[in-house]
């Protein structure tokens, strides 16, 4: 078990290495000079001086690269180049809660819609909740989150005006009641299309578990459907579930830009798109930088994890 | 878990196999799909027909209509609680029973007048599917799949759209000083000159949609073309060699498998400059999505030559002197280009929504150039949205289908094609 969890510990280091290398490597790719693609052709020249020095882009490649790994490793990303300059540490933690926040909800309430309808979907397969569901939930794999939130927009927020159309409350800010009701139709447009993939993942993993003869046994003994389903079908059918809600927790950290983008909402993904669009480099390396980190942080936990939870992975080896 | 141990093997399989049997009734349900019929398909394409007509033209009866088809829903309901209730199932009777007064409270008193034309219009097209479906049917036997024909109808339409675009009779797209006489933010209506409506500049949305199309379709193929070619030649390498190369090949794939794909996307155009005509669009916003989509190749590919490769006519190949050059391309590669192929599908739906999210977030190519994307975005404000729902309604229901259409087609090459699934 642990030199399980050790090897899989020591495989990121390469990984995040590559990764850091990757971002920083971004600037490198800009075609002409990044300072003046930054300021624009007409800056007095001491401004170029400045921002040239500022993004490290006066002295060798190298050394460049190892002083920045350096200030990343000890958390400090730099300052972003245009105003309000401030470090870049400071905007990504600020905005690093919403995005998690956002994420944890989505995938919460993802999985307390996706877990019963799979069941009651895979006790009769083929049935005609089966069928709606399947169905419903193919077509909603295929409806990108911007266009979802934009219909949730229009019926909910601006039709029946039942919830805020957009903008953030902080819980600090205004308390959680109204933290959440910022939150309903954002995190919903981002979980209804998750909802579709567990669902899905999970009845057809539920239909293979229930042809197992152990289920057999259970049915055999007189056992109702609903303990069948909640007591001995669920958990061996869960893994892959598990798995794909961790990297989904993963992904959507920075992967609710455009839901962000819709709604106001000033997550991680928002910073960095903003930012992207002024060309201001640091802060989209200091963002990217991040976002990929925690993914690749959230991957390992969940193989550790699925370790925990599996029985035949923790007596052998992954 | 072996098979031998399990408790069932342990208490005796034959007596628990029947016990089993007598609990669930044994057998398959009976299936429950439709079946061909000239008259009922005839009768439901009468219907459709009728309620099109209704839902498109007579605007004076639209609204009793929909209220008697919401209605009619929840008659259905009811007769279903009913059939439950009388089966004993009083649980999802109740459920049902419930959605029954809801909807027929709604029928009645709810704000039906807003939606009238789309419930309408909604129910004719149920009508018209049955109808094909019942019909078609009997043409081609009872196995014949409706939907996944029409998904192939959509795809030739709007495949046939962006190729023809520039001969078809569309209305102006992108030129707004040709647009100053027509009137800008038009509703859409069938029987006029812009029959999806115009938007805020007075620019047409079905010859936009169109247009769109091919920046959306082009750039989803180029993508995948390049991620098949190079990752498809990767993941091949990489799985038939194994060894160092194979380590180096899936760390670099884990590496930019750990960027979330639209950050990566964002990242890579932010780098490469916003693209400001078409031909530069496909070319950059291509080659960022066949960057991200690279790696997912690169895995699908090496899976499935991890497999070939240890199959007997390799052997018999390398056992003849074939090198390792023509082994991986003459003797592999045939068989692992069917299911990277069957995949591209579902790779494409995809990568036409990253494109249309990045035109979305205003990364793509720039207004007034259309893309589905940068065309959603137009409507996005509460003000436009509000009072001109159908701007980004438009292009979004074309996307939508084009995406489900690829999906649903991807599905079937890959039940057809791919039948091992490989594990990526």
């Amino acid at each position: 078990m642990a030199r399980t969890v050790g090897i899989r510990l020591l495989l990121i280091v390469p990984v995040l290495f590559l990764v850091s290398l990757g971002t920083f490597q971004l600037i490198t790719l800009v075609p002409g000079n990044p300072e003046v693609e930054i300021l624009g052709s007409n800056a007095s020249a001491e401004d170029y001086v400045r921002v040239r020095s500022e993004l490290g882009l006066d002295k060798p490649w190298a050394e460049r690269y190892f002083s920045w790994l350096g200030d990343a490793v000890r958390g400090d990303l730099g300052k972003n180049v245009l105003p309000p300059v401030e470090s870049v540490k400071a905007k990504l933690m600020r905005a690093f809660p919403v995005s998690l926040e956002l994420a944890g909800l989505a995938i919460g309430l993802a999985l307390l819609i996706s877990i019963p309808s799979a069941m009651v979907a895979a006790y009769r397969p083929g049935g005609a909740f089966d069928r709606t569901i399947s169905s419903t939930a193919f077509a909603f794999i295929s409806v990108p989150s911007f266009l979802l939130g934009i219909l949730l927009k229009l019926a909910f927020a601006l039709n029946w005006q039942l919830l805020p159309d957009s903008l953030w409350v902080r819980i600090t800010e205004g308390g959680l009641i109204e933290n959440l009701k910022h939150a309903v139709l954002p995190v919903l447009s981002i979980a209804l299309v998750e909802v579709a993939v567990f669902t899905r993942l999970l009845r057809n993993d539920l239909m293979a578990t229930l042809q197992d003869d152990f289920i057999l046994a259970a049915r055999a003994k007189g056992m109702t459907p609903r303990h069948i389903m909640t007591r001995e079908a669920l958990r061996p059918s869960s893994f892959s579930l598990i798995t794909l809600a961790g990297v989904s927790l993963g992904r959507l950290i920075g992967g609710t830009v455009i839901v962000e983008q819709l709604f106001g909402l000033p997550g991680v993904g928002a910073v960095v798109v903003a930012a992207a669009g002024k060309k201001d480099y640091p802060l989209v390396q200091g963002g990217v930088l991040i976002i990929a980190c925690a993914y690749v942080l959230i991957n390992v936990l969940i193989d550790i994890s699925y370790a925990l939870l599996d029985p035949r992975i923790r007596r052998g080896r992954i | 878990m072996a098979a031998s141990d399990t408790p069932v093997r342990a208490a005796g399989m034959n007596y628990a196999s029947a016990a089993a049997f007598a609990v669930t009734g044994g057998g398959k349900r009976k299936s429950r799909r439709a079946k061909g019929s000239v008259p009922f398909g005839l009768g439901a394409l009468v219907i459709g027909l009728v309620l099109l007509w209704i839902g498109l033209v007579l605007n004076d009866i639209v609204e009793g209509v929909a209220r008697g088809l919401v209605g009619v829903v929840a008659l259905l309901l009811a007769f279903r609680a009913f059939e439950r209730f009388k089966g004993q199932q009083i649980v999802g009777a109740v459920i049902l029973a419930i959605l029954a007064v809801g909807v027929a409270i709604f029928a009645i008193v709810g704000p039906v007048d807003r939606v009238s034309k789309l419930v309408v219009v909604l129910a004719a097209l149920t009508f018209l599917f049955i109808a094909i479906d019942r019909i078609a049917k009997v043409w081609r036997g009872d196995e014949f799949d409706t939907g996944l024909n029409l998904c192939f109808v959509w795809l030739f339409l709007i495949v046939f759209g962006a190729i023809f675009a520039g001969v078809l009779p569309l209305a102006e797209h992108q030129d707004t000083t040709k647009t100053i006489s027509v009137p800008g933010n038009a509703r859409p209506d069938l029987f006029s000159k812009h029959p999806l409506g115009t938007n805020n500049f007075s620019l047409d949305l079905l010859a936009r949609s169109v247009y769109g199309a091919r920046v959306s379709l082009l750039t989803a193929a180029f993508a995948v073309m390049i991620s098949l070619i190079i990752g498809g030649t990767i993941g091949m390498l990489a799985g038939y060699f194994r060894g160092w190369l194979d380590v180096v090949v899936g760390l670099i794939t884990d590496s930019v498998l750990a960027f979330p794909a639209l950050i990566l996307l964002i990242a890579i155009i932010t780098v490469l400059g916003r693209p400001e005509q078409m031909s530069e669009a496909i070319v950059k916003v291509g080659a960022g999505l066949a960057i991200v989509s690279i790696p997912t190749m690169v895995r699908l590919s090496r899976a499935n030559t991890l497999v070939f490769a240890q199959r007997e006519f390799v052997l018999s190949a390398r056992s003849m002197g074939a090198k390792n050059f023509r082994i991986i391309f003459r003797e592999i590669m045939p068989n692992v280009a069917l299911p990277l192929l069957s995949y591209a599908f579902i790779v494409i739906a995809v990568l036409i929504v990253a494109e249309g999210s990045l035109s979305f977030l205003g990364l793509g190519l720039k207004p007034p150039k259309p893309t589905w994307g940068n065309m959603i975005a137009e409507g996005q404000q509460a003000n436009v949205l509000k009072k001109y729902p159908h701007i980004p309604m438009v292009p979004g229901v074309v996307m939508f289908l084009t995406v489900y259409s690829f999906n649903r087609v991807g599905e079937w090459a890959r039940s057809k094609w791919d039948p091992r699934e490989a594990k990526v």
